[in-house]
């Protein structure tokens, strides 16, 4: 099983305020410390048009951090397809590709924000259509140096991605089960296709977990973990119905959806944060990306626990298989457009 | 007078980063960076963090993105480049009134004020049906710099550019020594004589940032000509030569420092 962290979303927040370029600073900071610890990537978010500077505009991001690494990949989570220009972000995808020897995961999504869509000029109802034409120009391109994933967090989603041979990152806010209906659906899709790319393509997932064997702060983290989940109120996320697990409403219902989402939280020793990955693992997911990067929460601490996880954690997963090695997808893609 | 360096726009990354880190290294005030269309923020962030002190002068071709778009990616690399970013606003493909539109739009984005544009080419927001969305937006985050430069370039002659843009112009002649900032650009022959004439020509004339290309037969290492003989020649009134024509100091041992701490 490989790990990544994430995710990177560069914010000024009401509760972690800091000059907007302390959270550029920081990022390539973040950078050399993931790869320094064996982390394979980091995983950065995109929106636009909120308070906080909320990164809009990830693959110069991406180019500074790389720009600072060897080995460590950057990844999206997710470009906001709809809101790009399909020329404009394959020429700045490939230029980040041929550049930084393909260290680029390209994690698209569809979007969900009104004011996002408006400040654009793009009707929400064409979203799934401009995704798909993002898709293709990103996959067609030749000589591209990086690699394309879908987000999606329903089964619809997840067949969209395994009928053309996509990767998959799945949100943190989805329980176990979910998951695993959605790995399979996933993976169903992909054989109903024709197993386009050749090898399965590989499932990715956020999960919310913090390793410290300290009750004052094990309760802190998880009461950060709360407060992130506060800022999709602000954004309007949702997280519809699925198997095993009730509507997540953060815009009109947060205290609910927050709930909701704590049952997903792992906070505590590293064989409690071990347990939790071996159940993921068995849920079929082979990458997770860690997520604390949580509402801009302290550097050090952040830290910290990255250093607890790969000293402590990592060591006690090497036996857990990993599907799909994500180095070998490089040279031959799984993906493969319809 | 600055001077900084004019590069061209095709260039692979690794011959780019080491023209660039030796700029940077030996002080001028600025570089120019281009690209395919999308590439542009994208090289001027990997630049941003390997360099420390020079400007990244990213060149940007207006008209073909919202500017909204491009003044987000903008504002990031300035926020990498802790506030170096100079915005050097290719205006060729349009006309007038458009090129006004586009650059009144960036430089709205840039100013962190609410956006409500409603203009022959954008309308933003776009007000579509059906959305629930407010009457305007912030482009968020905003820049490091109180106000991004914005120098325009692939212009027709026009004077009525207000004080918040300036026009990179390739004649002394177009130089307006009544304005705060005004930039040239010019090719640098290779000849050391002919080319201090160049830019005491351009000081005279009131530039006060000269962009100067490099021949096509140098090489990185040969930047150090700019620094040593032509920075100074602008840099004070009457620059004595026998500062430079004496010999320069003997290179330091690659192991001097281990012999400091003994």
């Amino acid at each position: 099983m490989q790990f990544g962290i994430g995710l990177w979303t560069l914010q000024s927040t009401v509760s972690s305020p800091r000059h907007h370029a302390r959270a550029y600073r920081e990022l390539v900071e973040d950078a050399i410390k993931a790869e320094s610890l064996g982390f394979d990537s980091l995983w950065l978010s995109e929106h636009h048009f909120f308070y906080d500077g909320y990164c809009p505009a990830l693959l110069p991001a991406a180019s500074a951090a790389l720009a600072a690494t060897t080995k460590l990949r950057l990844a999206t989570g997710m470009l906001l397809a709809p809101l790009q220009d399909p020329e404009r972000i394959t020429n700045a995808a490939y230029e980040v590709g041929r550049r930084f020897d393909g260290r680029l995961d390209l994690g698209v999504g569809l979007g969900y924000r009104d004011v996002e869509f408006d400040g654009k000029g793009v009707h929400r109802k064409a979203r799934v259509p401009l995704e798909i034409a993002l898709l293709d120009s990103l996959i067609r391109y030749e000589g591209r140096h990086y690699n394309v994933w879908l987000g999606a967090q329903t089964e619809i989603g997840v067949r969209r991605a395994g009928a053309r041979g996509l990767p998959i990152l799945l949100s943190a806010a989805l329980p176990v089960s979910f998951v695993r209906a959605l790995v399979a659906a996933h993976e169903t899709a992909w054989i109903d296709a024709g197993r386009p790319g050749g090898s399965k393509p590989r499932v990715s997932a956020l999960r919310n977990c913090w390793v410290t064997s300290n009750q004052a702060e094990r309760e802190v983290a998880l009461n950060w973990y709360r407060a992130s989940y506060i800022v999709y109120a602000g954004l309007g996320w949702g997280v519809t119905a699925g198997d095993g697990h009730s509507e997540m409403d953060f815009a009109h219902d947060v205290e609910v959806a927050i709930d909701g989402v704590a049952e997903t939280v792992v906070v505590g020793e590293p064989d409690e944060i071990e347990d939790a990955m071996r159940v993921v693992a068995d849920a079929g997911v082979d990458h997770v990306v860690l997520r604390i990067g949580i509402e801009g929460a302290e550097q050090i601490r952040i830290h910290q626990s990255m250093e607890r996880f790969a000293a402590h954690v990592v060591p006690r997963l090497a036996d857990v298989a990993c599907a799909a090695v994500a180095q070998s997808s490089l040279a031959n893609p799984t993906e493969h457009a319809s | 007078m600055r001077i900084g360096l004019d590069l061209p726009t095709d260039l692979t990354p690794s011959v780019e980063t080491a023209w660039v880190h030796t700029a940077d290294w030996l002080g001028l005030f600025g570089v120019t960076i281009g690209g395919q269309r999308g590439a542009e923020c994208v090289r001027a962030g990997a630049l941003s963090t390997t360099t420390s002190t020079i400007r990244l002068a990213v060149q940007l071709r207006i008209g073909a993105d919202n500017p909204v778009t491009l003044a987000e990616e903008v504002s990031i690399v300035d926020n990498l480049s802790n506030g170096r970013v100079i915005v050097l606003a290719d205006i060729s493909s349009l006309d007038t009134s458009a090129a006004r539109e586009d650059v009144g739009v960036l430089r709205q984005a840039l100013s962190n004020r609410p956006i409500q544009h409603h203009g022959k080419r954008w309308t933003i927001p776009a007000g579509l049906e059906g959305h629930d969305a407010p009457e305007a937006v912030i482009a968020s985050p905003p820049p490091t710099q109180i106000a991004v430069p914005i120098w325009l370039v692939g212009f027709e002659a026009d004077s009525s550019w207000d004080d918040g843009v300036s026009q990179v112009v390739t004649d002394p002649a177009g130089i307006d020594a009544g304005q705060f900032v005004q930039v040239g650009r010019t090719p640098l022959t290779g000849d050391l004589n002919l080319d201090r004439q160049v830019v005491r020509q351009w000081a005279a004339a009131g530039t006060t940032h000269l962009l100067v290309a490099p021949p096509a037969a140098w090489e990185p290492a040969d930047l150090a000509i700019v620094a040593r003989h032509l920075v100074p020649e602008v840099a004070m009134v009457a620059f004595p030569h026998v500062i430079v024509s004496a010999p320069e100091p003997l290179p330091w041992p690659t192991d001097s420092a281990a012999t400091v701490h003994r």
